[in-house]
């Protein structure tokens, strides 16, 4: 089997045991990286050398002191903070921004032994759910360079879809991880909101951002999960609760688990290959012997009119922060501070954040506050309502990932509002805070990968990867690559 | 509801210190009526005695789903590098152009 083809876990099992060299593994992927994105475009900046000089530290290491993901080359969302590594979040404002500090999860991919190859593309701001709204190009979908690969960690799923690294991290605020793993055909794990560490990551919506792998399989989202989960005593969102041996606990039985299958998950405006795809889900859940039980989320009905309104709101206090004077592009510097500062933020800011700003602005303006803010978060807590009492009864929730496999380029540019229902079944995990997981789950009629997705209970990442490993051990969708990755 | 024409995005602009060309102002108020007219929906919902979201997990009652540390000092980032990334430093601060014009 050549390199590309295995997984995370092979790979750095291999590469501890000395049966590969991090120097040779990270110059085949960055091989792959030069022949192949400039046709798919995951990347904004490449790392070769600085990658391939920590690869060759990374080989003198004496087998004791390597970590767990020893020699593995991953691609980091251009929203995580590089010290010394330009960190443009898909945004002209940010072009030439230099953090000076490493996030957290850099730290922890650093001391387990990863080895960073490069910043992936990104919808402005994580703003979009295709990967259109980078303010540099487009990311081609490899299953189809005619199509989006979803949004806004667009970049990092394109990349470990065309297996151009093992392994990829995204963010996730309203579906950013699930969505692109869907139209991708890869796995994306949101985990628990506050069970990673956000220091260092740019802030997009605070009550809901959240950091989390993309990869091939289960096995290696739970191995990277490892990696990066626990307490953060520079970000005090972060949970103190104890992690578990996510990537040791796999293989456990699921029989006594219970599903929760939402009474209303495939209505109207799904596609009928995702309904397939989702039914025989359902059906491979079942003939594991987990048990299936009919749900009601009534409220989640209301999720994407609930999340627009407090993500907006969020947002836009959360980028008052570009405003010309610390960091980041200025112009009209010659002008009186307010003149600046707007002109620099029509200049730096693309459409969507645009839109957006103005929509929080409105949300949180004196008169409509309690309208639409206060409302919002009153609905919010009846979705997680919803959620409770259905784990009351199950251990997990099983829904589509994308109402779609992945559209075309340009299809919704200029329809904000149907490209915001396309984040239907994935905004109310980040609403209430719980696990998700996006698996690939077949392929539609045209040869686009489906996603199916696992919500599960707060902090029991452990159930979600184990039932989607069991998933993972019966299907084999996972295992398929694009055409362009045999190239 | 508010009336999304394009005098209400230009007072909005204006809060947000977002400059817009009248071609954005347009074309923003008829996304942004449609954008709200959808998020109406929200308003049918009876949420009478329901406590707003401000943090999902500490309203779910889960323990050690945040944390503040001890508030002890510790080292911050350097002021020279950090400054080296401010389009305008001088004399160790931000500085900025004049604020009446």
């Amino acid at each position: 089997m050549t390199l590309w083809e295995q997984s995370a876990t092979e790979i750095t099992t291999k590469t501890r045991r000395g049966e590969l060299s991090a120097e040779e593994t990270t110059r085949a992927f960055a091989d792959r990286i030069e022949a192949l994105d400039p046709a798919v475009g995951a990347f904004l900046d490449r790392m070769t050398e600085p990658a391939l000089e920590r690869a060759r530290e990374l080989d003198a290491l004496p087998a004791a002191e390597r970590g767990a993901l020893h020699g593995l080359p991953v691609a980091l969302k251009d929203i995580i903070s590089v010290a010394g590594s330009r960190c443009t979040c898909g945004s002209r404002i940010l072009e030439d921004y230099v953090p000076v500090y490493n996030a957290t999860v850099v730290d922890r991919l650093n001391d387990a032994g990863a080895v960073i190859l490069g910043k992936t593309n990104m919808d402005e701001f994580a703003m979009g759910s295709s990967t259109e709204n980078s303010a540099f190009h487009t990311t081609k979908n490899p299953w189809n360079l005619n199509c989006v690969p979803g949004g806004s960690s667009g970049g990092s799923a394109a990349a470990v879809a065309a297996r151009l690294v093992p392994a990829a991290l995204g963010t996730d605020t309203g579906g950013s991880i699930r969505q692109p793993a869907s139209l991708c055909g890869v796995t994306g794990l949101k985990p628990t909101y506050g069970r990673v560490s956000r220091y260092g990551l740019v802030a997009f919506a605070s009550s809901l951002d959240q950091i989390g792998p993309l990869t091939t399989s289960v096995e290696d989202a739970a191995l990277l999960l490892e990696a990066l989960a626990g307490d953060d005593s520079h970000d005090a969102t972060c949970a103190t609760r104890p992690t578990a041996p996510y990537s040791q606990e796999l293989g456990g039985d699921v029989k006594p688990l219970r599903l929760g299958v939402p009474n209303a998950a495939t209505s109207e405006g799904v596609d009928p290959d995702v309904r397939a795809a989702f039914e025989a889900a359902v059906a491979t859940f079942a003939s594991l012997g987990i048990a299936i039980e009919e749900v009601t989320l009534p409220a989640t009905e209301h999720a994407v009119a609930c999340y627009y309104l407090l993500a907006t709101a969020e947002a836009s206090s959360n980028l008052a922060r570009y405003d010309g004077v610390r960091y980041g592009l200025r112009v009209s510097e010659d002008e009186p501070l307010r003149v600046m500062m707007g002109d620099t933020r029509a200049r730096g800011f693309g459409a969507e954040v645009k839109r957006r700003i103005l929509l929080g602005t409105f949300v949180l303006s004196s008169g409509y506050y309690d309208a639409y803010y206060q409302k919002a978060q009153r609905v919010r807590s009846l979705i997680g309502r919803d959620f409770e009492k259905a784990f009351e009864r199950v251990d997990a929730v099983l829904l589509p990932t994308s109402p779609t496999p992945a559209f075309r380029i340009g299809e919704k540019v200029d329809d904000p509002l149907s490209m915001y229902l396309t984040d239907i079944f994935t905004i109310t995990a980040n609403l209430t805070g719980a696990p998700a997981i996006s698996l690939p789950g077949g392929f539609a009629s045209d040869g686009l990968p489906i996603g199916i997705q696992l919500v599960g209970k707060h902090f029991d990442e452990s159930t979600l990867l184990r039932l989607g490993h069991a998933f993972q051990q019966a299907t084999d969708f996972h295992k398929k690559s694009p055409t362009i990755a045999e190239t | 509801m508010a009336d999304f024409d394009e005098a209400q995005v230009r007072k909005l602009a204006e809060l947000a210190h977002v400059k817009l060309s009248d071609d954005e102002s347009a074309g923003f108020a008829g996304q942004l009526d449609e954008i709200l007219g959808y998020a109406e929906r929200i308003q049918a919902h009876d949420t009478d005695g329901v406590v707003p979201t401000s943090h999902a997990l500490l309203e779910a009652g889960l323990e050690g789903a945040s944390a503040l540390r001890d508030d002890e000092p510790t080292g911050s980032l350097d002021r020279e590098q950090v400054l080296e990334g401010a389009p305008d430093p001088g004399d160790g601060l931000f500085k900025v152009p004049k604020v009446l014009p």
